[in-house]
């Protein structure tokens, strides 16, 4: 039996009467790719930002690499191997796109503390390799403002890349992006599960079916369902509780 | 690129017109100039030192001119025991604002925004009713330093042009420390901070070490500017340190061009120059400087014609 890399356990979390998070228990093994489904409000984000760091549990543990990592903060987690990308892109808009790899490759190497000397070559190297692997490249000297959402969000998925994670933690990598860039997306988090696993949020569906080893299903903050992505659909929960819903949409 | 080359040009220019004042002070018989320059030199230095925090760090320091106090009354203090070594003096001066930086700023900075600006004001405030009411130098009234510093013995300083020259050399080492600072990946991480901090704690740099660093560096830096100050004006009074200084410290380091280091100097030249100037003919002379200074830091902050971006 394969270690899981991230786990969580039996997680609570309420917003003054609003439970976020009730008894979650995930886990997600090495080289898989695990996607969170569920409707608008599930708590999806929240559980995330549990994971991160941002938020705090009322209960339950958080494990990364089986060593509890619960009260440990957002920046000793991200050293730990955990990156994450977020729901509204967040990068430095006013540097270049090679400037915001810089940074993140030099604040996940610790070089922050280098008080002397420019910017080195294998920092410019990292940074070239990972743009070059989400289609970046040529916008290197590209202000990050200037870029489209797409190519924003590209950028904030490579600046997760190059600090070498070992779960990279991803809320709605897709949203707004273009059909095209949704088929480099998703090509893309096929190849990079064999470097680290991925915990993902989506709501695209025909994404999430086709790239999941496995699906966890959240509602309520529950969640409701765990498994491959051919149980997850043949769940019958699961379709009463999200997509039966949202073929009901679909065909009315 | 070119745009760092402008800076080198602007630098050059400015010290190589600094360098100059002693030569056109005595073409012109204007010996008051030299003296002149050293203050703006002074000030200068120290809206260097706040320039890095605030136009690269982003971290408004209300209490900045604190820190030229600290060094100020080190030398006074000094003087009460005949000590006027400035190889004693001057790293103490050092030690002592990097001390208070290190204090205040572990506080302030669990902060930011508004709330660290009143905390490094009340810091300041406090510190400055202290020499109020610390009568062995002065209190209120203030204290006469009775002979200037003295470097290994030589009495270097008690000639203007040796004050000059002393806190030319400062200026320029200041300059070209903060200057390297801003472009290492430190300062690039601090500005990163200011654009976005939680950014940066998600790939895992610590906010509140990292601007700690920052804030002791440019406090200890600025105890020098202090300690220079007393030796020009042979004089410390708490007013000297009041909030208002660090007011003023705050508009050289803004219409220079927030961040750019070189900024902060021009910004002293023209807010010390048009204070003096001003000064002869009015006495409400703030009325007019503040829309100067607005209408500076607007153009010049505007993405139009800012030239502070680090190639």
């Amino acid at each position: 039996m394969v270690e899981p890399i991230l786990k969580t356990a039996n997680l609570y979390k309420r917003f003054g009467a609003l439970p976020v998070a009730e008894d979650v228990s995930l886990d997600i093994l090495p080289s898989e790719i695990h996607a969170l489904i569920g409707p608008n409000g599930a708590g999806k984000t929240s559980l995330l930002k549990l994971i991160a760091g941002f938020l705090i549990p009322d209960a339950g543990q958080v494990f990364f690499e089986s060593a509890d990592i619960t009260g440990y903060p957002v920046t000793v987690r991200a050293r730990l191997g955990m990156a994450r990308t977020s729901q509204l892109t967040s990068i430095f808009r006013d540097a270049s796109a090679l400037e915001n790899m810089v940074l993140a490759y030099e604040a996940s190497s610790g070089h922050p503390l280098k008080y002397f000397g420019r910017i080195t070559e294998p920092a410019v190297d990292a940074a070239m390799a990972a743009l070059h692997e989400v289609g970046l490249a040529e916008h290197a000297e590209a202000t990050a403002s200037a870029l489209s959402h797409g190519e924003q969000r590209r950028l904030e998925l490579a600046m997760a890349l190059v600090t070498s994670p070992l779960v990279l933690v991803l809320d709605e990598p897709l949203a707004g992006t273009s059909p095209d860039e949704t088929y480099a997306i998703t090509r893309l988090l096929k190849t990079l599960k064999s470097r680290c696993a991925i915990l993902l949020i989506e709501h695209d569906m025909d994404a999430v079916f086709s790239i999941a080893d496995r699906i966890s299903v959240m509602v309520a903050g529950k969640i409701i369902a765990s498994g491959p992505p051919e149980m997850i659909k043949a769940n019958t929960d699961v379709q009463a509780a999200y997509l039966g819903r949202e073929q009901e949409a679909e065909h009315a | 690129m070119k745009r760092g080359m402008l800076r080198y040009i602007v630098a050059a220019l400015t010290f190589w017109g600094l360098a100059a004042v002693p030569f056109l002070a005595e073409a012109l018989g204007q010996s008051y100039l030299v003296n002149f320059a050293t203050r703006i030199m002074i000030f200068a230095l120290a809206a260097v030192t706040l320039d890095f925090i605030l136009g690269v760090g982003g971290l408004v320091s209300l209490g900045h001119a604190i820190f030229i106090g600290i060094g100020a009354y080190t030398v006074a203090l000094f003087a009460l025991y005949q000590v006027t070594e400035l190889l004693v003096i001057l790293p103490i001066a050092i030690a002592a604002g990097a001390l208070f930086a290190l204090l205040t700023g572990s506080l302030a900075l669990r902060t930011r925004g508004i709330n660290f600006i009143m905390i490094t004001l009340a810091f300041a405030q406090m510190l400055y009713f202290g020499t109020t009411s610390f009568s062995a130098l002065g209190g209120d009234d203030g204290f006469s330093l009775p002979m200037r510093s003295s470097l290994l013995g030589h009495r270097v300083l008690d000639d203007s042009l040796g004050l000059f020259w002393t806190s030319f050399a400062f200026l320029a080492l200041s300059y070209l420390l903060f200057q390297t600072l801003a472009l290492s990946s430190f300062g690039r991480a601090l500005r990163a901070l200011k654009q976005n901090s939680e950014k940066m704690e998600s790939l895992g740099t610590d906010r509140w070490s990292l601007q700690l660093r920052a804030y002791v560096i440019s406090g200890a830096v600025c105890a020098i500017a202090g300690v220079l100050l007393a030796n020009l004006s042979g004089f410390i009074s708490p007013s000297s340190i009041a909030w208002q200084r660090s007011g003023d410290l705050i508009i050289m380091s803004v219409v220079g061009g927030q961040g750019t280091i070189i900024g902060a100097i021009l910004g002293a030249v023209g807010f010390l120059g048009l204070e003096e100037y001003l000064s002869h003919y009015m006495e409400f002379w703030r009325l007019v400087l503040g829309p100067i200074a607005i209408i500076i830091a607007l153009l010049l902050n505007s993405p139009r014609w800012s030239w502070r971006r680090n190639g």
